[in-house]
């Protein structure tokens, strides 16, 4: 190019304009989800109740777990009385480690899936967000969630959920909150958590599997604002329908990666989230030979924290056991 | 006095626009891997001779894809010599007259070689102007906000500006990289020569960055010439013509 | 002396400073040290081999090698490292036991493959003040949850690391949820490949 000085100024400050202009507006065109919402998720409250007491179903003895979730469901009276036709059903496992052991089992989800079908969903997904640093794809490969269901929506939330901010003025802690919008705008959501100890939360049910839900920053924030707290206020907030717990084995003494493995082969289900956890924590101290296994479960501080705010119950003649040994 | 853009200075600088523009495609689609140092696309690989001759020197070993990329690169300098400095390398929107002053390029080569082989670093890539160029683009494609590599760009710019008005055309003269391209090839497929209409009137030398006169070419002042074709436009009886191989490409 | 043989004298002059000079900074400033890709060779001999040309980054599964800024030195501007806070590593125990993408991309050899039972990247330091649990008597043990080896034991709430058993990969430092972060990684105890000659 010929000389020009004048030119050449103005070529010099385009290009170093243009780098710092192109970097900026890519970062900026990002996508930036802020959708504010002010309230819970809308959700249909406990539908599995017999004489006015909250009915959990247990079954065991069999190692097929298929066989024993197709029984907890029908004890409890089938998923028709909760799936209105054309829903949209949001199975929620607990698939946070690469580890087959500390994950429940793909059997019991693709068996829950085919039951949200046969009681006339009209789209059923699988969504979670594994541990913070462990990629959910790799944990759903590695446990057999792709082998086992291969005709299922997988949703990996860490990479393709989209977030929403909740406002919750009633909350213990969470006041303001991120969560996934897949899971927050389900028709109806089932929690389907492993049997296992917790280092901070001492047992990882239920509701715990809940934390999975939202995104990885969030869960961070839970450790530092009081994760009892946090736990009792994500129940709150997004109450699912209805809880399944895998104790086919169950992880003892120490968790959520590794533990004392205990072959169970027992399954839990219920539409109350509080007696749910209550019960599998009741029998997961009771298979450490804990001999003060009820008030161990009964003082679990996020329990206590969620009877308080009354989304379930604990007491002995509010809960309506149905117990059935298959095997 | 006003100098006005010439119709080849501008399909140069589209040229360079466009390899760029296309090398920040492939780098986003993640058909390219690398920078300019090595480069892969599939299984072919590219590599600076310079970056490749400050490692084998710097560690005393060189890798099977090293010397893949370097021979590639030999093969490709065979073919098209230097054009890569006329029409592809950024460097050259920087604007430069022609002036010669002291042919410096081989010294420096020497220098940042024996410094690498003293200090056991690739001393030049720590540095290199074309580098940068090629890392801000990419971070620019990749969304990468690094601003250090846009100032250290921007202080090279300056530099080899008040070089090309001051002193001596960077890529002719002074650029490391182009003087071991040009010392790699020095017989190029395609090059430039003079036809028998030369009328040895030395208009190509004023014209040429380099200052190559082609009626007295000889393989030293060759290794200077980055194929811009200044001297095909300019001469007064048309003579000058790119060749390949032996047929005239271009009067 | 004629001008033009002066002049040409100080041109030399003055390049071989200048290069002198770029040689000496480079020499003489202080490195930082820098946790390294898996099956890195010893510091001195990865810069001498590292080309920088940060194709190990690319194809780097989880995210967590970057180039180092060049507020970390010349000498070592553009290598790749180890950034735990923006993505732990996967070698140990994770998606790239035994694959090592990063090793396998390296066309120089600066990075070559070791066996996973070798790889120790580092070892993590636990800054006891910022501990949630010793800061604020929070529940945590989330570095106990995420470490893949079983290196951290605890006494209560509080985490015991066992820094023979910890291979550096960084996850407990990326999912430490206290802030500033209860927990960081250095390079020391590293395991580095000797020369390859």
């Amino acid at each position: 190019m010929k000389f020009s000085r004048r030119r050449f100024i103005i070529l010099l400050a385009a290009v170093i304009a243009a780098a710092f202009g192109l970097t900026y507006l890519s970062n900026l065109l990002k996508p930036r989800v802020k959708e504010e919402i002010k309230g819970v998720r809308k959700n249909r409250g406990n539908v599995y109740i017999k004489n006015g007491k909250s009915l959990v179903a247990i079954a065991k003895g069999i190692k097929d777990p298929r066989i024993l979730v197709r029984d907890v469901i029908e004890a409890l009276g089938g998923l028709d009385k909760l799936i209105k036709p054309g829903d949209k059903v949001v199975i929620k496992p607990n698939v946070g480690f690469r580890n087959p052991h500390a994950v429940v089992s793909p059997l019991i989800v693709a068996e829950l899936v085919a039951l949200a079908y046969e009681a006339g969903a009209g789209e059923v997904i699988v969504a979670e967000s594994s541990v913070r640093g462990t990629d959910t794809t790799s944990a759903f490969e590695k446990t057999g969630y792709f082998e086992h269901l291969k005709n299922v929506k997988l949703i990996d939330l860490k990479k393709e959920g989209i977030v929403k901010t909740l406002k919750v003025e009633e909350a213990y802690k969470l006041e303001e909150v991120k969560v996934y919008s897949e899971i927050f705008d389900s028709d109806v959501l089932i929690s389907v958590a492993k049997m296992k100890r917790h280092s901070s939360a001492i047992a990882t049910l239920g509701m715990k599997n809940l934390i999975g839900c939202f995104p990885d920053d969030e869960k961070g924030r839970f450790h530092r604002l009081g994760l009892h707290y946090c736990i009792a206020d994500i129940a709150y907030i997004l109450r699912p329908e209805l809880v399944v717990i895998d104790a086919t084995e169950a992880m003892t003494v120490s968790g959520p990666s590794g533990g004392k493995m205990v072959k169970l082969d027992t399954v839990i289900a219920s539409g109350d989230i509080i007696a749910a956890d209550f019960i599998s924590a009741k029998i997961l101290f009771e298979t450490e030979e804990a001999k003060n296994a009820e008030d161990k479960a009964l003082n679990i501080p996020y329990i206590k924290l969620t009877r308080e705010k009354g989304l379930g119950v604990l007491e002995e003649d509010k809960i309506e056991l149905v117990y059935r040994e298959l095997g | 006095m006003k100098e006005e853009l010439q119709l080849l200075d501008r399909v140069r600088a589209l040229s360079r626009l466009g390899f760029l523009s296309v090398l920040g495609l492939f780098k986003k689609l993640g058909l390219v891997q690398g920078i300019l140092a090595f480069a892969k696309i599939g299984f072919i690989c590219i590599a600076c001779p310079l970056g490749v001759l400050q490692a084998f020197i710097a560690s005393l070993f060189i890798s099977f894809e090293l010397a893949l990329g370097f021979l590639t690169t030999v093969l490709v300098l065979w073919i098209l010599g230097r054009a890569f400095c006329g029409w592809l390398c950024p460097i050259g929107f920087i604007p430069h007259k022609s002036s010669r002053s002291f042919y410096s390029a081989p010294l420096i080569v020497a220098a940042f070689l024996f410094g690498s082989f003293l200090l056991h670093l690739p001393l030049f890539c720590l540095i290199c102007p074309i580098g940068f160029s090629f890392k801000i683009i990419f971070f620019v494609i990749l969304g990468i906000f690094d601003p250090v590599t846009i100032v250290a760009l921007g202080l090279w710019t300056l530099i080899i500006y008040f070089l090309n008005r001051k002193y001596a055309y960077w890529c002719g003269y002074i650029c490391p990289i182009g003087f071991l391209q040009g010392l790699l090839a020095p017989k190029p497929l395609l090059r430039i020569e003079a036809g028998e209409n030369c009328i040895k009137c030395g208009r190509c030398a004023l014209m040429c960055p380099s200052g190559i006169n082609l009626a007295e070419i000889s393989w030293k002042s060759r290794l200077r010439c980055t194929l811009c074709l200044e001297c095909l436009d300019n001469c007064p009886t048309r003579s000058i013509k790119l060749v390949f191989l032996r047929k005239t490409v271009k009067n | 002396m004629s001008p033009i043989s002066r002049r040409r004298f100080l041109e030399i002059g003055f390049t071989l400073a200048l290069v002198g000079a770029l040689g000496a900074s480079v020499k003489f400033m202080p490195r930082p040290r820098l946790v390294r890709p898996p099956g890195a060779l010893v510091e001195e001999e990865f810069l001498s081999k590292c080309i920088r040309c940060g194709l190990c980054v690319e194809n780097c599964l989880t995210g967590t090698l970057s180039p180092a800024p060049l507020s970390m030195g010349l000498a070592v501007w553009g290598t790749p490292r180890i950034d735990p806070l923006k993505a732990p590593c996967e070698a140990v125990k994770g998606r790239c036991e035994n694959v090592l993408p990063c090793v396998r991309a390296c066309p120089t050899e600066a990075l070559v493959f070791v066996d996973s039972k070798f790889i120790k990247l580092g070892t993590v330091v636990w800054i006891r003040e910022n501990c949630l649990p010793v800061k604020y008597k929070l529940e945590c043990l989330v570095c106990q949850e995420v470490c893949p080896v079983g290196a951290v034991d605890n006494k209560g709430m509080i985490p015991v690391f066992r820094k023979e058993k910890c291979v550096g990969c960084g996850k407990c430092v990326y999912a430490c949820p206290a802030i500033p972060k209860a927990l960081y990684l250095s390079p020391i105890g590293e395991r580095r490949v000797a020369t390859t000659r």
